[in-house]
Formats: structure tokens, C-alpha cells, sequence
């Protein structure tokens, strides 16, 4: 089955244009996160960390890519189930870290299962799509089954107060909905059910913080040195940039630690300040071209299951990465969401090459029928 | 081939696209929003991360005439903490608790983050050991940062003059509180970088330490200082007075050469001393001069006319009756001359002066010479001593004016106004400060305390020349006498007024003198007092005198004029017409003495400038030692140097010389006679 014969064709089709890209993004992210986590002593653990996350990411890259992703349909609801299962595990066991009890400790690696439950999520949701075709989704029940399935992930990243996760998966899964042919009525209805959930959200699900970050979003003047002081940190190191930025560890923001998580949320702003207007260009270019190599590998499937999966593949990188640089830019309120391949974190990365790997799986296999 | 279904996917796919294209230009479009036309942020940067800040200066060193170092500044490590930044209160206050000897329970308290602030000096200067072992423990939050503590190497040494400076280096007493100004430096504003957490970097280039503050030379000399404590010290275990103050001054300039003080404190200590025992007493305490007041009573009144050098008085046979009182001399005497009234210090002859004179030009002559108002040195808390007006005084106030009761006065001021005497009549400020330097500079002189006349240069000569009297074998003090070098003094031995009784105690003194010496070429001028000496010998002669004599003989030594204490003999004794032994080498004899002194002082860094039997030439002035005993050759080669007119008769060791030793040879008179022959046994 791994070697079967179609395989060596597969590896003909192999797509070596998009690992290129990849490759390239988690180059330019590993030298900006040496200069994020810069220090007197040199470089810091966290680059060596980051080293060993993008090794056992690519053995999940391997892995993902080399087991023929039909096969893959069939485990999707056992391994959905799975991961759901791990994720609830750490309101057991988890420890709690920047508020979320979303960390699974083993020794020293700490495993953040919530990422891993996105693969497992747009397997099932795939699965579930590629059964029943669009066709078929047209009224609001036909959507009740798999929103349960995202109900039961979504409450239970709820349940470990990581709102930014739960925020993702949500974005994620909505991201299949556009591909059903849902009556008009039907999205009026999950309009207005959208708009009285942010209400309640508003009023009774989130924390202060949260209400605080989010008028911080509206007027960043508001309180600049408390609560506002991450988004107008943030906000001065891309401004300074300028063209070519301040150079390489030169940038003053980061390396005299002005910006807040710069090693994970605000990762893009180091980025910004030391390379400047065309330093954000070329990664915001490859970003762009990986996601529209990832839409295209869908439409060129010639097989639903296949097509899907890549669409979720393209979500779970599109989402974290819009949101995390429109926070940085200032154009969002500042939710805890990394930069997928740049943010420093090894179960985001990890999860990000996994899903890499099934979207080159389904690339390299679209000759296969 | 698509299914149908996939197909109406590939049209929905690329709303999505679009969505995605969409959201990517917005992004795009703010990163070149923000990175190219936002120069605000740019300043916003630099701003927040430029801050300026003003470096202190390190505080300048004091130091004494001949350059020792008296008062520096150390860089000494102290402990802090940022407390945002500390992991763990509890274990950082056990490990910190441990090194600095401190309790773990109350350091963990001021670690905590509920404590205001962020910044929190935990213990101030600590010990380089202690700086080592903390910075070994590397705890987030806690740094060590060297700031500059004070230091005065020769502990006791001058303290109440050079005061000390406070914990956060400001001058709060003495030297150091006057000229704090200068010490301290100009503040110098320097662009630094601040980082996220607050911590301050100085941008490259820039070394606070390079900020030095204005060095300050003072008057004084560190051995002049040393050998005056000393003295004092030992005369403080004889005598068992309470305090005592020595002063040195140099009478032309006011330079204040040692001025001692006992009790006394090591200023490094100052923060365990309560802040009124660290006053200098000679500027900040006032007494009642006493006698010793007689002799500007004699100048101003010879000044007035209303008394001439060979006029004499009749003294009543020691009881004499003014309104309001009864005055009393220690022994009776009859018809005395305007000398031998200070000689023997009467009280009815100087009353009879005093009222010759009116109590307007009495009154006005002491403050000419400086009392009731304080000599204006710049001393922080100098005192102005007290002197009731003249339109108040009854003819008992005025009598009592003339031997220094019901007026007071700081010692300094007693100082001054003798150095007037001993100055050719003009009266000079009195100073502490030398010179200064600027941080990048040399020595500046200090300009020259103001001065006026106080008496005439005839009027102050005389006095001087009675003053010698007082030294003799009649005089109140013939236990300043020193051998070989003439001296002019006056002994003063007032009562202490007794708050209690409200009246003048009968039990407890002050024991003052007065002394300038050489009397004919005045080189110091030596203040001496006891406070309060106790047992029979409490006069101003019996303590206070021979205290004169072992710091003046002393000091001029260092000018290259050898002598030392000796009492004149009592007049009952007969009087021996023997020359004095022969002496012997300077550097044999001299040398032990030096190296005690070096031990005694704790100065041991100070190099002591080897004494030899030289000349010493000060301007145009020139000293003549003692040459007795020495061979041709020893004279010969010792008044080479000076380029003296030598004129040699006999042979042998020398046994007389013409001018005496001890003379001053001035306006270019260089003849020197030595007689030669067979040294006189020594008896």
C-alpha cells in the first residue's frame, strides 16, 4: 500500500515548486527567529527547540505524504475522535500556560493537542463532504451532523479558555461552507445565529483582557503603556522599518525587547523592523503563493475527498497566518494566534508540515485515477 | 473526468480565492502604508528607545596641600532588583538573605511585585565578595550596580574639616558640604538607550566615569594635621580635658595649615554618628577667650594713643574695685609696665587700659580684628561668637572686655585675630581651600581671603615683641618656650560660665594659647585649647602652653627650623649660662621620629618628605638652623645651597652663630658669622 504502484508515478508528480516555497518560509523564519530570541549569550534554546520541532515536523510530513491520503479517508472519524480525545486529556492533565490549559507536558516537550485536532478536523469535515455532496447540503440540517463534529472540538479548546484556537477551528471549518450549495434562507439564519452568538460572546464569554484588547483595536491610544502597549509596540516596529529595514539584528523594537511574545505572536513585526517594507513583501508574496498553489492542487484533484482535504490544508495555514499579521499591522484585535512556519511554537509546527505533507500527498496522487 | 459537483466546487474554490487574494492585498497594502509612509513611527522608536539622562560626575577628590589624597570616591557594588523580573520571590530571598546577612522573611517582602515600584536598591554597598557571590547565584531581576561611595583613607584624620558626604553622595558636613558644588561636578546630559524593561544602556562612547568631578587642595598639611592631632590627643590623656582644638595658620595668607580636633570621628562611619558630634568645634563652638584677649586690647589702645609703650599702671596690689565689682589678679602686683601686663597677665592693669580707652574704640577695635561676627572662611555652620553692643555696656562689661569675659568667641576667630597681631596688624580671612582643578584642568590658586587692617604695623610689632615676654621665666607661659626659636604667645584661662548656678564655675576652665612663632619673623600661628583639663595644673601656661610647644616645634621642623620644646626654668632656679649641647645630625635624630609619625597617622601610602638639615627658603625668606656642633665642612655644604655670605673664624665644631638659629634672614641679608672652637662639654 505505501509502495504500491502507482507510487513511483506519484513520486513524478511530486511537487517540488511548493516544498521550495516551504522550505524557503521556514529558512527565512528560522533566521528571524534568531534574531527574535536573540541574546548577550548568543543564540538562544528556543532556535535549538525550534530545530527539533521542524525535524519531527517533517518526519509528520513524511509520513503524511507517503501514505496514500485515500486511505487516510477511511481512519478520518477514528482519528478525528482521537484527537478530540487528546485534546480533552489535558483539561486532565494539561498545565496551565499564559492562561490556557491547552499544554500536554511530556518531560520537557510540552504538546499543545488542539493543533494536531485541526488535522483531524478537516479529515472528518472532508470525509463527511466527499459522503454527502454539495448538492445534498442544502438546508440547515444536513449541516447539523458535522456541526456537531466541530461543536465537540470547539467546546472543548473552549473548555481549556484558548479562545484564539477556538476562533481558528471555527474560521476553519467555516471555510467548507461556501463550497455547499446552502440556500439563501439557510446563511440568513446562520447570519443571524453568527451575530447573537458574538453578542452573547461579547457579554458573557469573554474575559476583560479581552474586552480590553478589543477597544484597544478600535482606538490603540486608548491606554498606550498598559493594555494597549503590545499593538503600538507592534505598530512602531513595522513602522521603522522603512524599506530595507534596520538590518539584520539591528532592529531596536526587538532586540531592546520593546515588543511583547516577539518570538511567537509578534513574530512578524521583528520581521518588519529588521527587514523592512521589502523583507515583508517577499514573505508576504510567498505566503500568498503557497496558499494559491494549495487552491490549486484542489481544483486540480480529479477526486472530492482529495480536493477537500487540500482546501483544509489551505485553511489551516490561510486563518492563523491572516489573522496573526493583520494583528501585527494593527488591523485586528490582538488574539493569541502564531504565524504558521515563522512563529516559534512545535505543535503548530508540526501540525503545519503535517498538513503540508497530505496537501503534497493529494498533488503528487491527482494522476492516480 | 469532474464530476458536476466538482466543477460548481471549482467556482465556489475561487470565491474563496478571491477572499484570500483580498485579504492578502489588504495586509500588503498596510505593511506599505506602515513601513513607507509612517515616519512617525520612526521618531515613536527612537524616541522611546534615545532617552536622555544626566550623569553624575564622579565627586572629586580632596587633597591636601602636597597632594594626599584625603577624601575619594570608590565605586562600591550595591544590590538591586527589578522586581517584574524575579521568577521566584522566595527562593531569590533565601539565596540573597544568606549572602547579605539579612532577614530572608523581610527581604522577601520587598521583593514582592505588590510593593510599589519596580526598581529597589535590596542592600547598598556591599562587599566585593558579596557582589562576586550574587552575581554567581545569576537570578532573573537581580543586578548589581556600582555606584560611588566616599572614602577617607586617613579615617580620623582632619574629619570634623572634611566632613562627609551623605548616602546618596550629597555633602552634608564640613569641606565636603562647602564645596559640594564644586566637588560634585557639572551634571552632564548624555543620550542613552533604554531597552523594553526599563534597563538603561549609556550609548557607546560615553563612560560616566570619565565624568570626573573638581578636584579641591586644601591648606591644610596632612603631617602639620597628623602631628596636631596627635600632641592633642596626648595632651587630652594627660590633662583630662573633654575636647581640645588645635589651629595652625599661616598669618600672611589665613591659610589654615592643621587645625585638630578631639574628640573626633572616622567620617566613613557616618551613618552610626549622630550628626551633632560630627561638627567642627574650632568653627561651629563658641568659648570665652579669656586672657588671651589682653593683647588686642594693648594694640588697638597703643593704635588710639591712648597708650604709650612705656607708660605703667599701677595694679592695686591685685584687688581692684570698678562698679559693679571687684577685680582680682592671680598674685598681687604693684607698678607694672605696659609688658609685663601681659607678661604676668594682669587683669587690673588691662582694666586700666581698657578704661583709658572708651568702650565705642574697644568694642570697634575687637571686631576689626574679627569677633562678633565670623571670619567669613565659607565653613557651613561657622558661628559669629558674641559680643553684647558697647552702648549696652556698664563699666563692668567693659572691664570685663578687656580679659575676655562676657564676649565669646569660635576658636577660629581667635586664630584669625592673633594671626592679625602677628601679620603686621592686617587682619586676613581665614582659608581652607587652596586651589581647585577642574575635571580636565590644573590647579587654579584660590583667590586670597579678604583682609583688612585691624591695627597698625608699629602697634602690631610691639604687641609682638611683649608677647615674647609672657614666654620667659616671669611670663604665664614659659612652657612654650622652645629652644632656639624666639616665641610670642599669651596664655588665657577662662572660667566656664555655669548655666546651672549662673555663675562662672570655679572648677572648670578653659585653657587657651595663643603663640606665633618665630616671634621675629612670624611663620605659624598656633591656637591651642583644653576644655576643661582637670586636676591643679588647668591654666592656659600649665596645659595649653607646653601643647603649643610640641605642635610648633613640631611644624617648623618641617620647614627645616630645628627645635624643640623647652621650658624656660622656673625664675627660682639659677639661671645656666651654658650654650646648649652640641647637635647632631638632623637625619639621625629626626629620622625615628618621622617613621613614628608615619605609623601614628595610618597615611602609610603618603610619602613623608625626607627632613635633612637644610636651609629652608620660602620667597625671599630664609630660615637659619641651628649649626652648633656641626663641622666646617657640615657648614659649609649645608649654606652652599643658599648662596650665603659664610664667615668662618676658628676651627673645630661651631659653637656660636650670628644671627641666632631659628632667625629669619629676609630682604637679601645673607651674612652668616660662625664661630668655630672646642665643643663645651655638655652639662
Amino acid at each position: 500500500m505505501i509502495a504500491g504502484g502507482g507510487d513511483r508515478r506519484a513520486l513524478q508528480y511530486f511537487d517540488w515548486g511548493l516544498l521550495a516555497i516551504v522550505l524557503v518560509l521556514m529558512g527565512m523564519g528560522i533566521v528571524n527567529l534568531i534574531s527574535a530570541t536573540y541574546s548577550d549569550t548568543g543564540i538562544s534554546d528556543y532556535v535549538h527547540k525550534q530545530m527539533l520541532s521542524i525535524s519531527l515536523g517533517g518526519l509528520g510530513f513524511l509520513i503524511a505524504l507517503v501514505i496514500d491520503y485515500r486511505k487516510l479517508e477511511a481512519l478520518a472519524y477514528p482519528l478525528f475522535a482521537a484527537t478530540v480525545v487528546l485534546t480533552a486529556s489535558t483539561l486532565v492533565f494539561g498545565r496551565m500556560h499564559q492562561g490556557n490549559q491547552s499544554w500536554l507536558n511530556f518531560g520537557s516537550l510540552s504538546l499543545q493537542p488542539s493543533e494536531f485536532a485541526k488535522i483531524g478536523l478537516i479529515l472528518a469535515l472532508s470525509r463527511y463532504f466527499h459522503r454527502n455532496s454539495p448538492s445534498e447540503i442544502r438546508y440547515l440540517r444536513n449541516l447539523i451532523p458535522p456541526g456537531l463534529l466541530v461543536a465537540s472540538l470547539v467546546a472543548v479548546i473552549v473548555l481549556q479558555r484558548d479562545k484564539g484556537v477556538a476562533l481558528l477551528t471555527l474560521l476553519i471549518s467555516s471555510t467548507y461552507l461556501p463550497l455547499m450549495r446552502i440556500r439563501p434562507r439557510s446563511w440568513f439564519v446562520m447570519g443571524l445565529a453568527a451575530i447573537a452568538a458574538l453578542a452573547l460572546l461579547w457579554f458573557y464569554g469573554l474575559d476583560a483582557y479581552q474586552h480590553r484588547r478589543i477597544m484597544d483595536f478600535i482606538d490603540p491610544g486608548r491606554d498606550p503603556l498598559a493594555s494597549g502597549y503590545q499593538v503600538n509596540q507592534s505598530r512602531i516596529a513595522v513602522g521603522s522599518g522603512g524599506i530595507w529595514g534596520k538590518g539584520y539584528l539591528e532592529g531596536t523594537q526587538s532586540q531592546l525587547k520593546f515588543l511583547p511574545t516577539q518570538h511567537t505572536d509578534f513574530i512578524f513585526s521583528v520581521l518588519a523592523e529588521e527587514w523592512g517594507f521589502v523583507g515583508c513583501g517577499v514573505v508576504l508574496v510567498l505566503y500568498v503563493s503557497m496558499l494559491l498553489w494549495g487552491l490549486q492542487i484542489a481544483l486540480k484533484s480529479k477526486e472530492r475527498f482529495g480536493s477537500l482535504l487540500a482546501i483544509g490544508v489551505v485553511a489551516i495555514l490561510f486563518w492563523p497566518a491572516a489573522i496573526n499579521i493583520a494583528m501585527v499591522l494593527g488591523m485586528a484585535p490582538v488574539i493569541g494566534v502564531a504565524l504558521p512556519l515563522f512563529s516559534y511554537g512545535g505543535s503548530a509546527m508540526i501540525t503545519s508540515l503535517v498538513a503540508l505533507g497530505l496537501l503534497l500527498n493529494v498533488s503528487m496522487r491527482r494522476y492516480m485515477f | 473526468m469532474r464530476s458536476p459537483d466538482l466543477q460548481t466546487s471549482g467556482r465556489r474554490v475561487a470565491i474563496f480565492r478571491a477572499f484570500m487574494l483580498f485579504f492578502f492585498a489588504a495586509l500588503a497594502m498596510r505593511t506599505t502604508y506602515l513601513t513607507l509612509f509612517n515616519e512617525q513611527a520612526v521618531v515613536r522608536a527612537d524616541r522611546q528607545i534615545l532617552t536622555s539622562m544626566s550623569l553624575e560626575a564622579e565627586r572629586g577628590k580632596i587633597y591636601d596641600r602636597n597632594e594626599r589624597t584625603l577624601a575619594l570616591s570608590i565605586d562600591t557594588p550595591s544590590v538591586y532588583a527589578l522586581r517584574s523580573e524575579i521568577e521566584d520571590t522566595r527562593v531569590a530571598a533565601r539565596k540573597l538573605a544568606a549572602i547579605l546577612e539579612l532577614d530572608a522573611v523581610a527581604l522577601e517582602k520587598r521583593l514582592s511585585p505588590e510593593q510599589g515600584g519596580n526598581f529597589v536598591y535590596l542592600k547598598r554597598w556591599i562587599s566585593p565578595e558579596q557582589s562576586k557571590r550574587i552575581e554567581a547565584l545569576n537570578l532573573s531581576g537581580i543586578g548589581i550596580h556600582t555606584e560611588p561611595k566616599r572614602s577617607y583613607p586617613g579615617k580620623e584624620l582632619a574629619a570634623a574639616v572634611l566632613g562627609f558626604t551623605n548616602i546618596d553622595g550629597m555633602g552634608v558636613r564640613g569641606i565636603e558640604q562647602q564645596a559640594d558644588r564644586w566637588l560634585h561636578g557639572t551634571r552632564r546630559t548624555v543620550g542613552v538607550e533604554r531597552d523594553g524593561h526599563g534597563r538603561l544602556f549609556a550609548v557607546e562612547g560615553v563612560d560616566p566615569h570619565t565624568l570626573a568631578g573638581n578636584d579641591l587642595m586644601l591648606t591644610l598639611d596632612a603631617r602639620f594635621q597628623a602631628s596636631a592631632e596627635d600632641a592633642l590627643e596626648r595632651a587630652l590623656e594627660k590633662t583630662g580635658a573633654e575636647s581640645g582644638i588645635v589651629i595652625t595658620l599661616d598669618p600672611r595668607t589665613g591659610e589654615i595649615l592643621a587645625l585638630a580636633e578631639r574628640p573626633t570621628f572616622d567620617p566613613n562611619q557616618f551613618r552610626t554618628l549622630s550628626y551633632p558630634d560630627t561638627r567642627s568645634r574650632a568653627f561651629a563652638d563658641v568659648y570665652e577667650p579669656g586672657s588671651t584677649l589682653k593683647t588686642f586690647l594693648v594694640a588697638m589702645a597703643l593704635d588710639e594713643g591712648t597708650l604709650v609703650p612705656d607708660q605703667t599702671f599701677d595694679c592695686e596690689d591685685g584687688a581692684f574695685r570698678v562698679p559693679g565689682r571687684t577685680i582680682h589678679d592671680s598674685h598681687p602686683h604693684q607698678i607694672l609696665s605696659v609688658s609685663e601686663i601681659i607678661q604676668v597677665s594682669s587683669n587690673i592693669g588691662a582694666t586700666k587700659i581698657a578704661f583709658d580707652l572708651s568702650a565705642k574704640a574697644h568694642y570697634k577695635g575687637l571686631e576689626r580684628f574679627g569677633f562678633a561676627s565670623n571670619t567669613g572662611s565659607g565653613f557651613p555652620n561657622e558661628s559669629n561668637g558674641l559680643m553684647r553692643p558697647w552702648k549696652k555696656w556698664q563699666p563692668v562689661d567693659h572691664a570685663n572686655a578687656a580679659f575676655g569675659q562676657g564676649i565669646s568667641s569660635t576658636a577660629i576667630q581667635l586664630a584669625a585675630a592673633t594671626a592679625a597681631l602677628a601679620n603686621e596688624g592686617v587682619w586676613v580671612t581665614p582659608q581652607l581651600i587652596k586651589a581647585r582643578r577642574s575635571s580636565d584642568g590644573q590647579w587654579v590658586n584660590e583667590r586670597p581671603g579678604k583682609k583688612h587692617r585691624a591695627v597698625s604695623k608699629e602697634s602690631a610689632d610691639l604687641v609682638l615683641k611683649m608677647m615674647e615676654s609672657v614666654v620667659s621665666t616671669d611670663g604665664t607661659a614659659r612652657l612654650a618656650g622652645l629652644k632656639g626659636v624666639r616665641v610670642s604667645g599669651k596664655t588665657g584661662t577662662a572660667q566656664k560660665y555655669d548655666v546651672e548656678a549662673k555663675r562662672y564655675s570655679n572648677t572648670r576652665y578653659l585653657a587657651w594659647f595663643t603663640g606665633i612663632v618665630p616671634a621675629d619673623n612670624p611663620e605659624f600661628v598656633v591656637v591651642t585649647l583644653l576644655d576643661e583639663p582637670k586636676g591643679w595644673a588647668h591654666g592656659g601656661g600649665d596645659v595649653a602652653a607646653p601643647l603649643f610647644a610640641k605642635v610648633a616645634a613640631e611644624q617648623l621642623r618641617w620647614r627645616g627650623i630645628y627645635t624643640e620644646a623647652k621650658p624656660k626654668p622656673r625664675k627660682s632656679v639659677p639661671q645656666e649660662e651654658s650654650a646648649p649641647p652640641p647637635v647632631q645630625l638632623a637625619e639621625k635624630k629626626t629620622a625615628p621620629r618621622q617613621e613614628a609619625l608615619k605609623e601614628k597617622t595610618s597615611l602609610a601610602s603618603v610619602p613623608v618628605r625626607q627632613a635633612n638639615l637644610t636651609l629652608t627658603q620660602v620667597g625671599d625668606r630664609l630660615f637659619l638652623p641651628d649649626l652648633r656642633g656641626l663641622s666646617v665642612a657640615q657648614v659649609k655644604e649645608i649654606t652652599a645651597k643658599a648662596e650665603l655670605t659664610l664667615v668662618i673664624s676658628g676651627s673645630g665644631v661651631a659653637v656660636s652663630q650670628n644671627p641666632e638659629p631659628g632667625t629669619v634672614l629676609a630682604n637679601g641679608n645673607k651674612n652668616v658669622a660662625v664661630t668655630f672652637g672646642r665643643p663645651r662639654r655638655e652639662l
